[in-house]
């Protein structure tokens, strides 16, 4: 039986030069490790392939006043919103995806929105034209692959379908694979629409309460001093008519 | 360009612009480690927000021990377990999303032609697939070395377990995805180094 870690440990080039020495010596004396470590390889190259989504992040720490704690969450790291957002708000293409950054400040709420990470409030139609541009970025490329797909495809109807070589896709198969991710991308771009307008309907309600809340607060205020006020006058008032019964 | 200790050394002292330096230089791979771990991108989101969320509360507490970036993956990888535990109690059983064409279009040279797109997509579906499948500790070994670069010594210092179980799980982890690859008639690899940066995913 050999030994496993040592293979793992040449596989991923972690040996001391002694023992990756040595273990080269056993890979020329046997197969079943020489096949192993190739095959390893391979699957390695292959995981290369699995790329995750680039979405907006743009997290950004923001410190504001106080905050009830069930908003202080949400609130308190704004990311930057996506799809169609910045695009509803201010009048831009509907399917764009755009960041929209709610922050509660001693000015009240602010959203700001575009596509790139916001280091200031910056104007609206800055974040448009953001927005905009991008939008055209995704339909660049989106025209592209159409493009690029018609073209196969009337290459196909054009010229008679010949046996693709092995390991190869047929035109045809090609085709199918191609509409079938287009309709995925088309599905998910849908999807985070609708997720992007549901957390910023949930922000601004959220926003709206903290105001609501904060404006109640004041009027109180408002109310409990004028009430003091007419305390006081109503005193004095009191204390002025007695002096003048007195006399 | 400041360095993350000096950046951390920062914020310690109230400076929240050097946070967010951090974040912004950090969010890119937290959020990969995140989505590859549990594999949904709106999740994978919400993972990374907390993540800086609880170290932003918990930077009193971090003394430099560690190397920043592995105290953020720790907090990371503390929150994909409480998620995949959750899910678990779930009966739906969520399968990986896929990377979007338009994403890979965007990513792709002049030089590959639409099969090679289409090509890159289905393997990178299927690797997501097989990951899927694996073990959690085996998928997260594999995840931090592959695609993050770690040590073996990092990744068991991450995983609190020994050096040898770290080599075991990638062993183990590695030979299954090659055997489901090979199952599914994956013989295709990925396009040269250079074209995508292993270590940060579509970060560049």
């Amino acid at each position: 039986m050999c030994d496993k870690e040592l293979l793992i440990g040449y596989l991923y080039g972690e040996l001391r030069l002694s023992d990756r020495d040595a273990f080269e010596r056993h890979l020329g004396a046997c197969a079943e490790c020489r096949s192993e470590v190739e095959g390893l390889s391979g699957t390695r190259a292959q995981l290369q392939s699995w790329t995750p989504p680039s979405p907006e992040l743009g997290f950004e720490i923001v410190r504001g006043p106080q905050r009830p704690p069930a908003a202080a969450k949400r609130w308190g790291l704004s990311p930057a919103w996506g799809l169609a957002a910045a695009a509803m708000l201010v009048g831009a293409v509907s399917a764009a995806i755009a960041n929209v950054e709610v922050t509660v400040g001693s000015s009240g709420v602010k959203l700001r929105t575009g596509w790139n990470r916001v280091s200031d409030a910056r104007p609206a139609s800055t974040d448009a034209a953001a927005a905009s541009a991008e939008l055209q970025r995704v339909s660049a490329r989106m025209r592209d692959l159409e493009n690029r797909l018609a073209s196969i495809a009337s290459t196909t109807i054009a010229a008679p379908a010949t046996a693709a070589p092995p390991g190869r896709m047929s035109d045809a198969e090609l085709i199918r694979a191609m509409r079938t991710m287009i309709d995925q991308s088309e599905e998910r771009q849908q999807g985070v629409l609708a997720r992007q307008i549901l957390r910023v309907n949930q922000d601004m309600e959220t926003a709206r309460r903290t105001d609501f809340d904060r404006l109640r607060q004041g009027i109180q205020q408002v109310q409990g001093t004028a009430f003091e006020v007419y305390q006081r006058q109503k005193a004095f008032e009191e204390h002025v008519v007695r002096v003048g019964m007195q006399r | 360009m400041m360095s993350d200790e000096e950046l951390v050394a920062r914020s310690r002292g109230g400076d929240l612009d050097s946070f967010n330096q951090l974040v912004l230089r950090w969010e890119r791979p937290i959020y990969a480690l995140a989505y590859r771990v549990i594999g949904r991108e709106e999740d994978a989101r919400d993972v990374t927000q907390e993540t800086f969320l609880r170290a932003f509360r918990a930077l009193s507490g971090f003394k430099g021990q560690a190397k920043f970036s592995s105290w953020l993956y720790r907090i990371t990888l503390n929150l994909c377990r409480d998620w995949i535990r959750k899910e678990r109690r779930t009966p739906v059983t969520p399968t990986p999303e896929g990377v979007d064409l338009v994403e890979l279009a965007g990513e792709a040279t002049p030089s590959e032609s639409i099969e090679d797109l289409v090509s890159r997509k289905q393997l990178s579906e299927a690797v997501a697939k097989a990951m899927a499948l694996l073990p959690e500790e085996q998928r997260t070994a594999i995840i931090l070395k592959e695609y993050h670069g770690l040590t073996f010594q990092e990744i068991a210092d991450l995983l609190d377990c020994p050096l040898s179980t770290v080599k075991t799980r990638l062993y183990q982890g590695l030979t299954v995805l090659r055997r489901h690859l090979h199952e599914r008639g994956e013989t295709r690899v990925a396009r040269p180094a250079g074209s995508l940066d292993p270590i940060h995913g579509s970060m560049n």
